[in-house]
């Protein structure tokens, strides 16, 4: 990968899913420097989703152009985004983050394999990074299913982690969780992923929450990209 | 990792995946045993009689006539004078010839009356010749010899005596017992019909009925020294046969019907294969419905998987991963099924075996992995993959349409 300033950078991209359809995305300009904290404040209705997809490289837009990680989805066939994803795009979505019947370690592992990394330091970099998010190392051995909702958070926030990825998309991660829970799991999320260079987009459509992040955005700020034809 | 994670995700829904194994295990087990079963039988039947040339009775069926003296299923209708025999017997082309007398039983096992030239010339399996385990043949009229299930069953040793009874049916109330008999010789066990048989002297038999005339004054008058049920003939030339069967059939003095065995066999085969067709579609259709249960389980889990799913997607899964992850379930169900139904297999013919032996002289082996099964269980699988297909390509299909986003 080139010399690369921006974790995301998108330009005259607008969006929908079919020709008769309206434009459900219409952003004229947006860049995320690597190693930044944003918040994206997103309320229903606003394109959150279809941003998200866009941005994991699980859709792929037609117009405008699409970059993160210095890379371009749309040079990509399916296989090769999904690579792309596992490798250097860690996601954490509100619940329901593991598969439920493996154990935390068989979560991890298959994220790693995914992402083609070392299986065999797989178990002592995960142990490190529960250890971090204050999590006893025997929760590895653990099913998914048998954690609190909580645990199940923090364990996403690793698994995330594991393939050292240099973005970390974060979707409503604390929805499911307590006011209380809800303040240290955004510490932790900042304080290790900060600790691992990974940069974060945090979207939610809590905008208590945009507190915790040196970046605000608003998804309703977007500029329209201006009509060409 | 794969493999991981199917173990783990058919374990997680045991429940199901147990009834559906099942399911699956008992279709193949009937799918199995139809087919064992019925070769084994074959070959069973196959073995009962061989170096017979031509088996002569009273005018009936050729079936009919195999069965019954052959098989001991069935009675006859009527009966064959011994004048016939011995006619047929001096011609120049006939090497020997076996009568046969049936009527009397010893519960349930049936007596045949018959001469020395039985234990002579009678073959079975291969052309292998009666071996006597114990004692010889009969040389008295009050003598016996008992097949080796007999012998195994009623726990008779030699110069032990018996007392026939009258009638096939096993529970009889005429018993012969002024005239008992010794046993003499028992026969190793040939894994035929023989097996299942007393072999006592034509005139003992009928000094055995004389004696119940004067007993009870009641019985078929007929004078019963001059008939016999049925006689088997060993030629000289086997080309003679189709002609002798010609002329026998044609006899003038008395109505006979002549059989080829083999002839008579192929055309009880015949008869028996519609109904092994049957037996083998039902069991196809069987194993089919449990193969379709198999799919519509996983189909109908793929609701509740859709989450996990959505999870794999996340983590850069590819739909391929999610492809072969239902696969693989469906691959491991089919072959834990077909291991289950194996070992039940083997456990019902083992159970099985001593009691077909002994009762209807069925010998069915135990070794049923046959080469042939080995290319129906790879069809089986073959059939369960394509059948997999439907949830494997649903789940496939979604994934690749579903965003990251889960909808709750």
């Amino acid at each position: 990968m080139s010399k690369q300033q921006s974790a995301i950078c998108i330009q005259q991209l607008r969006f929908r899913y079919a020709r008769h359809l309206p434009w459900v995305l219409d952003i004229a300009k947006w860049e995320m420097k690597i190693g930044e904290q944003v918040f994206l404040f997103g309320p229903s209705g606003s394109g959150k989703s279809t941003l998200l997809n866009l941005l994991t490289g699980m859709i792929v837009a037609e117009n405008g152009s699409i970059e993160v990680l210095g890379q371009v989805y749309r040079k990509m066939n399916a296989r090769q985004r999904d690579r792309f994803r596992a490798q250097h795009i860690g996601v954490i979505f509100q619940q329901l983050n593991l598969v439920p019947y493996l154990s935390v370690l068989d979560n991890i592992k298959l994220a790693a394999s995914f992402g083609g990394s070392d299986m065999q330091q797989v178990k002592g970099y995960a142990t490190e990074l529960l250890a971090e998010l204050n999590m006893p190392a025997d929760v590895l051995i653990r099913q998914a299913n048998q954690l609190s909702v909580g645990q199940q958070q923090r364990v996403a926030i690793a698994r995330a982690l594991i393939n050292k990825p240099q973005l970390i998309i974060a979707d409503e991660p604390t929805s499911a969780l307590d006011a209380d829970s809800r303040d240290d799991f955004i510490q932790l999320l900042k304080t290790v992923s900060a600790h691992h260079q990974s940069s974060i987009l945090f979207v939610s459509h809590d905008r208590a929450l945009a507190k915790h992040f040196p970046t605000e955005l608003d998804m309703t700020s977007f500029k329209p990209v201006e009509a060409t034809c | 990792m794969l493999i991981r994670v199917a173990l783990k995700s058919l374990l997680n829904r045991r429940g199901s995946v147990l009834l559906t194994i099942f399911s699956v295990a008992i279709s193949l087990l009937v799918l199995m045993s139809v087919d064992h079963i019925r070769q084994e039988a074959r070959k069973s039947f196959g073995r009962s009689v061989s170096g017979v040339d031509l088996i002569v009775g009273a005018r009936t069926g050729q079936l009919n006539l195999l069965l019954y003296s052959v098989f001991g299923m069935g009675n006859p209708g009527n009966n064959v004078a011994m004048d016939s025999m011995t006619t047929i017997a001096s011609r120049k082309d006939v090497a020997w010839a076996i009568p046969i007398s049936i009527g009397d039983s010893l519960e349930g096992y049936r007596v045949i009356g018959t001469t020395s030239a039985y234990f002579e010339h009678f073959r079975y399996g291969s052309k292998q010749a009666l071996f006597f385990a114990q004692g010889n043949a009969f040389g008295d009229d009050d003598e016996v010899v008992l097949g080796a299930a007999v012998a195994k069953a009623l726990g008779y040793k030699l110069g032990d005596e018996i007392v026939l009874s009258h009638g096939t049916a096993k529970i009889s109330f005429h018993k012969h017992k002024h005239h008992p008999f010794q046993v003499t010789g028992i026969l190793a066990a040939t894994g035929t019909p023989v097996d299942q048989s007393l072999m006592v002297p034509l005139h003992g038999i009928d000094a055995m009925h004389a004696g119940m005339q004067q007993g009870f004054g009641q019985h078929n008058a007929e004078p019963e020294s001059e008939q016999i049920t049925a006689f088997m003939l060993g030629l000289t030339s086997k080309v003679a046969a189709l002609q002798l069967q010609q002329q026998i059939n044609n006899y003038t003095a008395e109505p006979l019907t002549a059989i080829l065995p083999g002839v008579a066999l192929g055309e009880l085969w015949q008869m028996l294969g519609v109904v092994e067709q049957t037996l083998t579609l039902i069991s196809i259709l069987v194993l089919f419905a449990s193969l379709l249960g198999l799919s519509t389980m996983l189909l109908a889990s793929m609701q509740q998987r859709q989450r996990e799913l959505a999870v794999i997607r996340a983590i850069g899964g590819h739909p391929s991963f999610i492809f072969w992850l239902i696969q693989l379930e469906v691959l491991f169900i089919v072959l834990s099924a077909m291991l289950v139904s194996m070992l039940s297999l083997w456990l019902v013919l083992w159970g099985l075996q001593d009691w077909l032996t002994e009762r209807f002289g069925l010998y069915i082996s135990l070794q049923f992995l046959t080469s042939e099964l080995a290319y129906t269980l790879l069809f089986v699988l073959g059939s369960a993959v394509v059948l997999g297909l439907i949830p494997a390509l649903k789940a496939y299909s979604n994934s690749l349409g579903q965003g990251l986003i889960q909808r709750n």
